[in-house]
């Protein structure tokens, strides 16, 4: 019996940022010939811990060892050289580029000084042969549909012959007979003894190609087996068996009569399609699933950040229109984003200056500020919200993120809206300002305010909302009430279109 | 032609049509314009201005632009009214400063953009104001004398053509030849389609983006060197108006602002159809504060088209 080398070990690994520990004490051996799978949750730390074999990010802690010896990679090129190729899922493609040049950006056939043009695509023909697709490669990138865009990545990440190839959602956007092409290439190579990394939410993927499985959770290993003895419900379970603590506040008893907004066949550029959804006064509603399945195209449509192109938006039964923010703060709506930092607050500026931003005109006497007013409104937002500060002048860029956000959610509730849009209202938060958040989001659905969170923490969807709605690519999978809600039902919608 | 050059090359089509139809239509109107002497006189004035719209290509492939051009144009014919007098050692000793100094300040530029994460537009309109400082100081107002051996040898004639433009002609043909065959071209246009994606690729972004502006300071020096030949002596304000018409002829020529699009024959295009607009304004008569509003107007109405035909690809 042959035996198989270790190419890479991975020990110990950690990784933080700012303090956030996303990636704790992870061991991981990649042995030629065989296929790993990584599940996990949205921000188990799969991405970071990929990042860190491909040289793209550099360890906290622990080490890299490469056939033995230890390795530093300074970036993902000193890891390509060593043989390591990552298929990312966000593509890195060059839009204006033909397929072939892509595929063969970096390692082009040369004559002296000059690339051989005819060359570089045949060699791009070979590679793609060799996956088993068909794509013309003299055509431009910004052509091709989202399937042979996400071949070409496949492809432009096998061009270097990799001994460990890193596949990050390889099949997101590709369909059956492409997928079925995918696994028989990844067979083969196996075969050839390298060794493939699988990150993927399609456990048919997983089950098709890989012999070993990892769990992620909370940015560790919770769980490592042959994938033969494993089963699709025990690794969902795997992924989100942990416990409930009790942070959240009491859910609402009776469920509400009265529809405050209502989406009929929303639809944005067949990005997100056939949108219905329903959403009571004085309820939360959650709208979760895996990232990128078209929760921020709902958010930013519901705003009108980037408009429904389709479909009916009523208030109150009457139908809207709503092309732009302003528009929609008319209709008493406000939007907390998914960025705070870039988006939700201007850093530079003030506490006082950013609690007053949404207002400041409404208490202008003659365009000028009034600062008795202001001076009022401010304290009452601090204290409302508990923000640590010094004093109202401190810039918001010296507060926590925990503040921050509540410095956000203080700007937009001076304007009194009726409807709350909240976008990863927690994310980098504290875990006692995610508390308070919490409190403070129950508290305002009692004095009839409709929240509509949109959150990739499984957890918070459960936890605090009435009803919950479930994506998955683009369109509602799912749509259960809070209460039967668990963790591995939500899973199943977001996997699986229909759910089941 | 293969691959994505055929694309880049197709976006100077537009510019190829306008530039035929306004020969056509100003060789029919005009029987001063058919002149040999007026032509050759469109040729060395599209020399000068090509070869800097080959230098402003480069930066905005890279989705950057490089607006210290002009004041690299004055100081070098001031370098060649200073120094290139009396010897052949003279001229490529101030030919040596000339382009010395374009590449001194590329490279301020290009560190700054990389390293200080200024914008393009800010830093090199900085390094364009202390360089026309320095120009005014060392020569106020237009004087000095350019080596007539010099001036004399670039106007020479081989066939119908000066040495001047034979030498722009030379210039486009490597350049061409550099920024689609090469693997530094090809990393020129992957890093303004995107200096992430170049990133994961394996470009080294930031040492390319310094080189880009480092020659981009240089040819415009080469422009300011040939541009002395013709004007003969030193001129503080000369150059001033190359920035901006350099940047009109490559976005006429169809090359994207935002970069990593379009092909250094479309700027030639663009010089040759602003020079036109110079030319046959001229001719006519109308007053040349009417041409800066003809020029404005240009380059407004090319951003627009090209900018909405982009915008829909997406």
């Amino acid at each position: 019996m042959e035996t198989k080398n270790k190419i890479l070990t991975g020990k110990n690994l950690s990784k933080e940022f700012n303090g956030n520990v996303v990636l704790e004490d992870v061991s991981i051996e990649c042995i030629e010939g065989t296929a790993i799978a990584i599940v996990g949750e949205n921000g188990a730390g799969k991405s970071t811990l990929m990042n860190i074999i491909s040289g793209g990010l550099s360890p906290s802690k622990g080490k890299i060892e490469m056939d033995g010896k230890e390795v530093v990679f300074r970036n993902s090129v000193a890891a390509r050289k060593k043989g390591i190729a990552f298929a990312h899922q966000e593509l890195s493609l060059m839009a204006e580029m033909t397929v072939g040049e892509n595929i063969m950006l970096g390692r082009e056939p040369m004559k002296g000084p000059f690339i051989e043009q005819k060359k570089l695509h045949e060699q791009a023909k070979e590679i793609l042969d060799e996956i088993g697709y068909q794509i013309d490669v003299n055509r431009l990138v910004s052509n091709l549909s989202p399937s042979e865009c996400q071949i070409t990545e496949i492809a432009k990440a096998w061009a270097s012959k990799p001994r460990i190839l890193i596949l990050d959602e390889p099949t997101s956007s590709l369909n059956k007979e492409e997928s079925e092409v995918l696994f028989r290439f990844i067979r083969k190579i196996l075969e050839k003894n390298v060794c493939v990394i699988l990150i993927s939410h399609r456990m048919d993927d997983i089950y098709q190609t890989c012999t070993q499985v990892f769990v992620l959770k909370d940015g560790k290993f919770v769980f490592e087996s042959p994938l033969k003895d494993t089963t699709e419900n025990m690794l969902i379970s795997k992924m989100v068996g942990r416990d409930f603590k009790n942070v959240y506040p009491e859910r609402r008893q009776k469920k509400s009569e009265k529809i405050k907004v209502s989406i009929r066949n929303g639809e944005v550029n067949s990005r997100i399609q056939k949108i219905n959804i329903d959403i009571p006064e004085g309820t939360v509603v959650g709208i979760g699933g895996l990232e990128g399945q078209g929760q921020r195209e709902l958010s930013k449509a519901l705003f009108g950040l980037s408009p429904f192109t389709k479909g009916d938006y009523m208030i109150d039964g009457k139908k809207v229109k709503i092309h732009s923010p302003s528009e929609a703060i008319k209709y008493k709506i406000a939007y907390v984003p998914e960025d705070r930092k870039t988006e939700g607050l201007c850093l530079s500026l003030s506490v006082r200056e950013n609690i007053l931003a949404m207002i400041l005109g409404k208490n202008a006497k003659f365009g000028f500020i009034n600062k008795k007013m202001e001076k009022q409104e401010t304290e009452e937002g601090i204290r409302q919200f508990g923000i640590k500060v010094n004093h109202t002048g401190m810039k918001v860029s010296h507060l926590s993120g925990g503040n921050q956000q509540k410095v956000v959610f203080s700007k937009w509730i001076k304007t009194k809206p009726e409807i709350l849009y909240l976008n990863e209202p927690t994310r980098g938060v504290d875990v006692q300002s995610k508390l308070e958040i919490y409190e403070l989001i129950r508290d305002l659905t009692k004095t009839g305010v409709s929240v509509v969170i949109f959150t990739s923490d499984m957890l918070e969807l459960i936890g605090l909302s009435d009803e919950i709605y479930i994506m998955y690519e683009g369109k509602i999978s799912g749509h259960i009430s809070g209460k039967e809600a668990t963790e591995e039902r939500i899973m199943q919608f977001s996997a699986k279109e229909g759910g089941n | 032609m293969t691959g994505s050059i055929r694309k880049q090359i197709k976006q100077a089509f537009p510019a190829l049509v306008i530039v035929l139809l306004m020969i056509i239509v100003a060789a029919l109107v005009s029987p001063s314009f058919r002149n040999a002497y007026n032509l050759r006189n469109i040729a060395a004035q599209v020399a000068v201005l090509a070869v800097v719209a080959i230098a402003q290509c480069c930066v905005l492939f890279i989705g950057g632009i490089d607006m210290s051009v002009s004041s690299i144009i004055s100081i070098s014919t001031i370098m060649m009214a200073l120094y290139s007098a009396e010897t052949v050692y003279g001229i490529i000793i101030s030919i040596f400063f000339a382009v010395g100094i374009g590449a001194l300040t590329g490279a301020v530029n290009g560190i700054g953009v990389v390293k200080f994460q200024i914008p393009a537009m800010i830093i090199t309109i900085s390094t364009q104001a202390f360089l026309k400082g320095l120009c005014l100081i060392l020569m106020p107002s237009s004087g000095g004398r350019v080596n007539p051996n010099f001036t004399a040898f670039m106007k020479t004639r081989i066939g119908i053509l000066n040495i001047a433009v034979i030498l722009a002609i030379l210039l486009y043909v490597i350049s061409f030849l550099v920024l689609h065959y090469t693997r530094f071209g090809r990393n020129v246009y992957a890093i303004g389609n995107g200096e992430k994606y170049a990133e994961q690729s394996g470009i080294k972004v930031k040492k390319n983006i310094v080189i880009v502006y480092i020659l981009s300071g240089m040819i415009a020096a080469v422009a300011g060197v040939l541009l002395s030949a013709r004007i003969s002596t030193g001129n503080p304000l000369v150059g001033d108006s190359y920035a901006m018409d350099s940047v009109t002829a490559a976005v006429v020529g169809g090359v994207s602002m935002n970069g990593g699009i379009g092909s250094v024959i479309g700027a030639l295009f663009g010089a040759i159809i602003l020079t036109l607009v110079n030319n046959i304004m001229n001719n006519i008569g109308i007053s040349p504060y009417y041409q800066y509003i003809a020029k404005g107007l240009i380059l407004v109405l090319s951003l627009m088209i090209f900018q909405i035909k982009r915008k829909e690809r997406r």
